[in-house]
């Protein structure tokens, strides 16, 4: 086939849902054979049918497989870590005197070895599972019996599956039970032990079907044949994507049934593959729950979320907006993908109960505000954290800044603070007033007439620096000036402190007329003359701009220095 | 408020030209000023502003005076900013030529 085929096969169609599916189906075959976009692209253009009825059907189902050992080992690890707790207790107990701790205490440690005995045993299973898909070696046959080999070595896999499970004693009454499920009275496999919350329809994941019967669908599945059984894919709604309703809750005749054929229009070869891959793309955060970025460009999306899932254990609980942001800044700044900012989203779920979809959460991401960090030196100034010693807090500023938070307030509260213990300004003053500039060539360009629809649009967006530094330039002739003439009439540092809290209130407060008369009554002081072409610079800024804010924190901070 | 701007920048050379106002009354002129634009009181201001240029015979400062006349009373924004040039006029102009 030619690489114009496979390029079809893997490219983001511009729907979200389906550009998930495409994206799942990529990182479950990158999971097992570390393929990456472009390994994939290539094995794909060179043998299409192996890569979609050999690789594939062993990938997806050990992924299952390994996803029921997981959820297994997470169990355990639960139940050590309460042994290891009532461990300590009887320890201490021991230390002052009970006698009955001691035989407590090696039942809990024999316990407790038995329970990381069955731990080992899953992971070591995970591991061989693992190698095994990864060592499937390519074979030129006809599409069925590609078919058949695969078939063969998931139930290798599954059978393996079942004898740990069996050997573990551990392992509770609900792993248990989903055991029994799955084997008949004489001890032999009836179905697959693999579950989804997501596709509970799916014959795949049906509790009431058979091995033949998963066999079959699965087989129909990868052919893309949506007649006979495989009717429930015909349907599209619930059973596809969980984040729709169900066909009897649309009560809208003219719409519903929806079918599921648009979607195969979108997705011209092996749509259900794709369909029934949506799940994989969704990384597991602990305590956080399901969690994906997507913007309409496959690969950028795909190095973002890669990105995400190797730095997934290096993450701290409520730090996964700043590790999607720092992913997200990285591989922007790699790649240079300017056109991707047209849209980004965040999709997060809590979990799956009762087939409900919980907490589910979109955060769009600002374009203009994106596109202004690719710029070095702005993405310099942004990319700092301040630190709010009182409270421990820390604010990174390039997440606020493209969560459209305003960062004027951030920066006024640090600066308070820092003058407020006479401390300088750690992240560099220069930084702060460029985040200031920024935001406030922002403001200025929305305020513009044409803002919108116009051309200050673009020739914005094409040199946002000239605002900045415009900005930068008229400042620093004020400020420069201003503090000189400080300085001049004398007072120390705590003197400047007192002054800049002084003038700190009606910056606050947004009251011009006050903060305008405080600093000129201070210049008043001075014996020397004041050039007029300054005192103009500070009348403009403060008393024309309806933004003057920005300019007076940028004066204080850089006196302040 | 263009053309009072351009009338007052001539009144700033008369000032400066003069010599006559020291470094210490402008600065204690400014500070009266600054007060009554605090407080947004239009009658101090023009009290003290007027009772400085009655000093002065040239012909600027009395065209500036009857542009002044024309204007007043202003609204609190356009009397700030009236206001603040003109103090700031006076800031520029302090210690002489």
């Amino acid at each position: 086939m030619t690489s114009g085929e496979s390029f079809d096969i893997l490219n983001f169609t511009g729907n979200w849902f389906v550009d998930l599916c495409i994206l799942g189906f990529i990182k479950i075959l990158e999971e097992y054979y570390g393929w990456d976009l472009e390994e994939l692209e290539k094995k794909i253009e060179e043998d299409e049918r192996n890569v979609f009825y050999d690789y594939f059907p062993a990938a997806y189902i050990a992924f299952y497989l390994e996803k029921e050992a997981l959820k297994v080992i997470t169990e355990l690890q639960r139940k050590e870590g309460e042994i290891k707790r009532k461990l300590e207790e009887e320890s201490n107990r021991l230390k002052i005197g009970a006698k009955k701790s001691r035989k407590k205490l090696h039942q809990l440690e024999s316990k407790r070895e038995a329970i990381n005995r069955s731990i080992l045993k899953l992971e070591n299973y995970i591991l061989s599972l693992r190698r095994k898909v990864s060592s499937l070696k390519l074979k030129s046959m006809d599409n069925d019996k590609i078919f058949e080999a695969a078939w063969n070595t998931i139930l290798e896999f599954t059978q393996e599956l079942i004898k740990v499970f069996n050997e573990c004693k551990d392992v509770s009454d609900k792993a248990k039970d989903k055991l029994k499920k799955i084997l008949d009275n004489q001890g032999n496999l009836r179905k697959l032990p693999i579950w989804s919350d997501f596709y509970l329809n799916f014959a795949m994941f049906n509790p009431n079907f058979e091995l033949n019967r998963q066999k079959e669908e699965l087989k129909k599945l990868l052919r893309g044949d949506i007649a006979g059984d495989s009717e429930i894919l015909r349907k599209f709604d619930r059973t596809i994507n969980k984040f729709l309703f169900s066909q009897e809750e649309m009560r809208n005749i003219t719409y519903a049934p929806t079918s599921s054929e648009p979607i195969c229009k979108m997705l011209k070869k092996y749509p259900f593959v794709f369909l029934i891959c949506f799940e994989a793309a969704f990384e597991f955060f602990p305590r956080l729950g399901y969690y994906v970025f997507y913007s309409p460009d496959l690969s950028f999306t795909y190095y973002v979320n890669r990105r995400l899932r190797e730095k997934k254990w290096a993450m701290r609980r409520r730090g996964l907006l700043r590790l999607t942001w720092r992913a997200v800044i990285d591989s922007l700044y790699e790649h240079r993908a300017r056109w991707v900012l047209e849209d980004m989203y965040i999709i997060k779920y809590g979990r799956i109960e009762r087939q409900r979809i919980e907490e589910v959460e979109y955060i769009g991401l600002d374009k203009i505000r994106a596109s202004l960090i690719l710029d070095d030196k702005i993405r310099e100034s942004l990319n700092k954290t301040l630190v709010f010693e009182r409270t421990g807090e820390s604010v990174w500023l390039i997440e606020r800044f493209l969560r459209n938070d305003e960062l004027f307030s951030y920066i006024m509260n640090y600066f308070k603070e820092r003058v407020h213990k006479g401390m300088p300004i750690e992240v560099g003053r220069a930084h702060l007033i460029r985040a200031l500039a920024t935001e406030y060539s922002l403001k200025k360009t929305a305020e513009e007439e044409d803002a919108l629809f116009g051309d200050s649009f673009f020739t914005y967006l094409a040199n946002p620096r000239h605002h900045i530094r415009v900005f930068h330039d008229s400042l620093k002739a004020v400020s420069r000036f201003i503090r000189r003439i400080l300085l001049s009439i004398g007072g120390g540092r705590e003197w400047l402190a007192s002054l800049i809290v002084m003038l700190l209130a009606p910056l606050e407060k947004l009251n011009r007329n006050a903060f305008m008369n405080m600093l000129l009554s201070e210049l008043n002081k001075s014996e020397e003359t004041l050039p007029w072409y300054i005192l103009r610079r500070i009348f403009n800024s403060i008393f024309v701009d309806d933004y003057w804010q920005y300019y007076g924190l940028a004066i204080l901070i850089d006196i302040w220095g | 408020m263009e053309r009072i701007r351009s009338s007052f920048r001539n009144v700033i050379n008369v000032i400066k030209k003069s010599g006559r106002a020291s470094t210490r009354y402008i600065e204690g002129l400014v500070y009266s000023l600054l007060s009554t634009l605090r407080a947004n009181d239009q009658g101090r201001f023009l009290t003290y502003l007027l009772t400085f240029l009655n000093t002065f015979e040239e012909k600027a400062v009395g065209d500036f005076i009857k542009e002044l006349y024309e204007v007043f009373p202003l609204s609190e924004e356009k009397f700030q900013q009236l206001g603040y040039l003109i103090i700031m006029g006076l800031m520029s102009a302090k210690g002489g030529e």
